[in-house]
């Protein structure tokens, strides 16, 4: 195609209903998301950006499949484009590309008898919520980004709201989700228990193997009520061990967020800093300007900051929403109230977490303020097992601090480990393009190096994409593979997931194998028999969690079988089942270190589980286990058989994995 | 140099602590690393905020007072202050925002980026609509 002229001519007589735009307006507003080295970029060195070619408006799933028709016939890559608030830089559209708008695919049908809600993938999350609670439910995903993402984006990052742990992460609610591959396929992928399960590659996969069109997500009754508290911890790690106890004894609060020393301090004042920020903008300092200074030094800043914890204050403040029917919210934090005391934890009443809660969608709002102040921020939401945090707190703390001032706070908690999300602002004064890509990789390779994953729920894009390699051990060549399969072309959001720089090389800290107490993780090699796994965690109090008796398989069989006797999955959404792996097969070979829940493109965990060994066999895996004392996990899934559609793009992926061009 | 630094910085969170009133108090480091930390997801409250949630839902997710200027209506969704919303977008009323104009979003700027096909106005935010 010569010109966008020819492009849109073409489209519009292939597609004569498709609604689409050639406007400077539209292809400047679709042509990136909210990743803030966008901002840094452009303020340090003006340069034109790359607007895609056209961008279009499907109202139709089919409108979308002819879409990807035509970009096959014509070579044209399409990138989709929810609401433009990821942060990653997943939306990165060439100027030959088309931009796929989904904000007019917008249809939402509730059927409570199935306890599903099928809405497509444009729908904005606000508006999905306050139509469910005119019904009386809740999806129970709140990004702080409601306001401004869809559920199309939802899926395609593999996101996570503030409500996490107690309803999981976005893939934790899919139901199904209706897709076209990059073949023009149009496929419905199922979530399934006990065989194998290609949803877990579309979740997470930004729009690299086909266009989410639309999703079923499960609904739960909305809270009849909710139960508050906050305390003050001795120190941020027992702060983590109260969470730890938490979730580890069964209870699922709707919000638990712990804010380290420093976070504690300065976020208790922020109400006075808004109440400031009016009457000093006439005083004639210059906003910002002791920023502007601090940040100038933070090593001195953070070092000081230190001595602030070390000497003045290092206790941590913790709030804790439940939230369900009154009675199991309050009985729920009375449990929770119990073990914050034993930890010695003590009360600040339920004001901040009811404040919390009423200024939720708040936080997103102020980042333009720190830009306009000679600064910018990022932020970046790291996964560790339980045992690790501690220590990948500090590393991360530690390599982030000679860039920039560091905040954190652990807001996602798991069973087996938690998010630390990390706040890093830095000076835009001097090179501030080669300060932002210092410190973002500061931070990613310590956070490897001691044992976290990249990204709890932000996702990859183009901004960690150097780190994937690393992240997935050695498997980067895999995820091109499975992506070939679904898009032979490449034509979707070619760029996400390749790196725009060299991987940088990081030595991996390797799981210890055995039973990780603390996490309550087991990691063994895959010829392990399973009934030594679960006596060992029986040793240690704790279960595989099983449903009937063990079967008698190895560890490897176990996975490939798709963990026969595991509870479904949606009865405690947040629990998760295996949570790292090892595989090797004859074209896929990844590993994925042991993390609660991560976001790094698709789940190639689903190569294996569910997969009999037919695309590559387990060589170790790290499973999460229960605390035998805690509440019951209820009953296994029936397992599925793949439809016609979905079998027939699983053996894409299985042919892509296993056969070499010449056997294919 | 950068012991002497350090102290000083000490110093100057020293006073801070325990969260005594300071409302004609020069804006600090501290004060704006919390607009900082808020801005990207932190947000815990001040202690001594009212409750004023239910304690039940449901409940349409309520966003952030936009008052403050951190923010504006724009359809059904909420846009970022820095960025503009496209009430003309053949998508439906969309936020969007421009490099050019991220230090100081205007009317002025997004005009001139955009071009003479946009009006522009400034009502509670910059709202754009393109022919």
């Amino acid at each position: 195609m010569t010109s966008r002229v020819d492009l849109a001519r073409a489209v519009a007589d292939r597609l004569p209903g498709l609604r689409v735009s050639e406007r400077s307006v539209d292809r400047a507003a679709a042509s990136r998301d909210a990743w803030p080295r966008h901002l840094v970029a452009e303020a340090s060195a003006p340069q034109s950006r790359t607007e895609p070619a056209l961008v279009a408006w499907p109202e139709r799933p089919e409108q979308v499949q002819a879409l990807l028709s035509f970009a096959r016939e014509h070579g044209v890559s399409l990138v989709p484009y929810g609401a433009g608030s990821g942060v990653c830089g997943a939306i990165k559209p060439r100027s030959a590309s088309i931009v796929v708008d989904t904000k007019r695919l917008t249809r939402l049908t509730i059927e409570p008898d199935a306890g599903v809600v099928d809405v497509q993938a444009g729908v904005l999350g606000v508006d999905l919520e306050a139509e469910l609670a005119r019904r009386g439910f809740t999806v129970g995903h709140f990004p702080s980004s409601i306001l401004c993402s869809t559920v199309g984006g939802w899926l395609a990052a593999r996101g996570a709201g503030q409500c996490s742990s107690r309803y999981g992460k976005i893939e934790d609610m899919v139901v199904s989700a209706d897709c076209v591959l990059g073949t023009a396929d149009a496929v419905r992928l199922r979530r399934r228990v006990g065989g194998p399960n290609p949803l877990g590659l579309m979740i997470g996969s930004e729009g690299t193997l086909g266009l989410i069109t639309s999703a079923r997500l499960r609904l739960h009754a909305a809270p009849a009520a909710r139960a508050f508290a906050a305390y003050r911890l001795p120190s941020f790690e027992l702060g983590a061990e109260a969470m730890r106890a938490i979730m580890q004894a069964g209870l699922r609060p709707a919000v638990m967020r712990l804010y380290d020393p420093i976070d504690s301090y300065l976020l208790s004042r922020g109400k006075v800093a808004d109440d400031e920020g009016s009457e000093r903008r006439g005083s004639g300092m210059p906003s910002g300007f002791w920023l502007r200074a601090a940040l100038g030094s933070p090593r001195a800043l953070n070092g000081a900051i230190e001595c602030f914890e070390r000497y003045l204050s290092a206790s941590a403040t913790l709030i804790v929403i439940f939230e369900g029917a009154a009675d199991e919210a309050h009985v729920d934090l009375e449990q929770a109230e119990r073990l914050l005391r034993e930890l010695g934890g003590s009360s600040l009443g339920e004001a901040p977490a009811r404040a919390w809660l009423a200024h939720r969608y708040a936080v997103s709002y102020r980042q333009s303020k720190v830009f306009q102040q000679g600064a910018f921020n990022d932020t970046l939401e790291i996964a560790a097992p339980w045992a690790r945090l501690s220590a990948v707190y500090q590393a991360v703390r530690d390599a982030a601090g000679r860039h920039a001032l560091v905040l954190a706070h652990l807001s996602h908690a798991y069973p087996d480990g938690c998010s630390i999300y990390f706040t890093l602002v830095a000076t835009r004064r001097g090179a501030a393009l080669d300060r932002y890509d210092a410190l973002l990789d500061a931070v990613l390779g310590a956070a490897l190096a001691e044992g976290a994953s990249l990204s709890h729920h932000h996702g990859v894009g183009t901004s960690k994409a150097h780190w994937l390699d690393a992240e997935l051990g050695g498997g980067l060549d895999t995820l091109r593979r499975v992506r070939r399969a679904w898009d032979p072309e490449l034509l979707l959001n070619p760029d996400t997931f390749e790196p725009l720089r060299a991987t940088p090389r990081v030595s991996l800290r390797e799981p210890v194998p055995g039973i990780d107490a603390r996490s309550g993780i087991a990691t063994f090699r895959g010829e392990t028999p399973l009934s030594e796994i679960e006596a060992s965690a029986r040793a240690h109090g704790l279960s595989l969690g099983l449903i009937g008796a063990v079967p008698r398989l190895s560890l490897a069989a176990f996975v490939e079988a798709g963990l026969p006797g595991i509870a479904d999955p949606f009865a405690d959404p947040v629990r998760g089942a295996v949570c790292g792996l090892e595989a090797r097969g004859p074209l896929a070979s990844f590993r994925l270190l042991p993390a609660p829940r991560r976001a790094v493109g698709p789940d190639l965990s689903a190569l294996c589980v569910g997969a009999a060994g037919s695309i590559a066999r387990v060589e170790s895996a790290s499973l999460a286990l229960v605390r035998r004392a805690a509440r019951s996990l209820g009953a296994t899934a029936t397992p599925a058989l793949l439809s016609a559609d979905e079998a027939s793009a699983w053996q894409r992926i299985v042919t892509a994995l296993t056969l070499t061009p010449a056997q294919s | 140099m950068t012991r002497w630094v350090t102290l000083g910085l000490f110093v100057l969170l020293l006073p801070r602590c325990g969260g005594a009133a300071a409302g004609a108090e020069p804006k600090t480091a501290a004060d704006d690393a919390a607009e900082a930390a808020d801005a990207a997801g932190s947000g815990a409250p001040s202690e001594g905020d009212e409750a004023d949630e239910p304690s039940a839902a449901p409940e349409k997710p309520r966003g952030p007072n936009c008052d403050d200027g951190t923010c504006s209506v724009c359809g059904s969704g909420i846009c970022p202050a820095g960025w503009y919303c496209d009430e003309s977008a053949p998508g439906g009323a969309a936020c969007a925002w421009l490099t050019e104009c991220a230090e100081k979003v205007s009317c002025g700027c997004v005009a001139k980026v955009l071009g003479s096909a946009c009006k522009c106005r400034d009502e509670s935010g910059i709202k754009v609509s393109c022919n």
